[in-house]
């Protein structure tokens, strides 16, 4: 790959447009977008609703900070499950993005942004013929935890139904 | 995510790409269409200098590959190869420390042995930038990678990065733990 040959950086033509030289020694300024799901970053601890363990996650900064990496291990581990995430915010699109792939081979493509404090993601794809809209809500609470918030829409959004409802909570240091 | 990934479970055991996976967890693809590029390497431009490392790993049982670039100026871009079985191809999303994000997936125009990405990105002019990757495993175990870029819809393609990636020494093979 070639950094310098990212269109929204300094594409070829476009570096020219704008007299830059193909090679930079150092990134441009992140978009301060790109800074609006840090909330999330961290070791967690993640609880459903009623208490119960869930899993934890890693979420880590990425590229310079540009994305986030979510490392997922569903509770019982390995049996649970697990699952990564690749976030960003896409400044050509004006939007952040998120790339989930589960151990089962289960892809989501999600796309949003900040709603208020909250962090929405939302996409559409079909399963078995039958089209689904998922929407996914990180909600940062005053105590530091994250609420991670899953509805589906089988209505093209009229009516939701939970998928999940996870509580993070940082790992105690050791 | 637990319900989640049982949902996703069902709903990519179910799908016609996994046939054969009946009754368990559903098979990884199995094309392997990037296997020849897993591996350490030191990436040289095909006019000769050294332009950086890259690493590809496997991940999530083969369902995902990360491309770790690092250029010798100590910038950094990741990006994910990933299988959508719906669409039965692989898709790509490059993200880079200046903030650019590209998407792209497999396209069926790659030249025989050769596998080929595609995608669209909006410049801030307006125009759109349609931006192929070739990847293409040689004799002697190098990679050729070449990025074309249009910017009149695929009519004319110009040559935007030519380089061949090396295998690092000790480092053989295309596995990682």
């Amino acid at each position: 790959m070639k950094i310098s040959n990212s269109p929204w950086l300094l594409g070829g033509w476009l570096a020219l447009a704008v007299g830059l030289s193909a090679q930079q020694p150092v990134p441009p300024p992140l978009p301060p977008e790109s800074r609006q799901f840090d909330f999330w970053v961290g070791e967690w601890e993640v609880t459903t609703p009623d208490g119960k363990p869930a899993g934890s996650s890693r979420i880590e900064l990425i590229a310079g900070g540009a994305g986030l990496l979510e490392n997922w291990t569903g509770y019982p581990a390995p049996t649970g499950g697990s699952g990564k995430s690749l976030n960003a915010y896409n400044p050509g699109r004006k939007q952040w993005q998120q790339y989930w792939v589960g151990s089962g081979g289960g892809v989501l493509e999600l796309a949003g942004g900040l709603v208020g404090r909250d962090m929405v993601l939302t996409g559409e794809h079909t399963v078995s013929g039958q089209g689904l809209t998922e929407k996914i809500t990180w909600t940062p609470n005053a105590d530091g935890s994250v609420r991670q918030h899953w509805e589906q829409s089988k209505d093209g959004g009229k009516t939701w139904t939970d998928a999940f409802d996870g509580l993070y909570r940082k790992k105690k240091p050791n | 995510m637990k319900r989640f990934l049982r949902l996703v479970w069902g709903m990519v055991a179910g799908s016609a790409v996994f046939v054969g996976a009946k009754g368990g967890p559903p098979s990884p693809p199995g094309d392997h269409a990037l296997d020849f590029w897993l591996g350490d390497w030191e990436v040289f431009l095909a006019s000769g200098p050294k332009d950086g490392d890259n690493r590809i790993q496997q991940m999530l049982g083969g369902f995902a590959v990360q491309e770790n670039w690092t250029e010798l100026d100590g910038r950094e871009g990741k990006s994910w190869f990933y299988y959508h079985g719906p669409e039965k191809r692989w898709k790509q999303v490059w993200v880079t420390d200046g903030g650019g994000v590209k998407e792209k997936a497999q396209v069926a125009d790659a030249p025989t042995g050769s596998v080929r990405f595609r995608g669209e990105s909006p410049l801030r002019d307006g125009r759109k930038l349609l931006d192929q990757t070739t990847l293409t495993p040689l004799p002697d175990g190098r990679v050729r990678q070449i990025i074309e870029q249009s910017l009149d819809g695929g009519k004319t393609w110009r040559t935007a990065y030519d380089a061949y990636y090396v295998h690092k020494a000790g480092k053989a093979g295309s596995n990682l733990p």
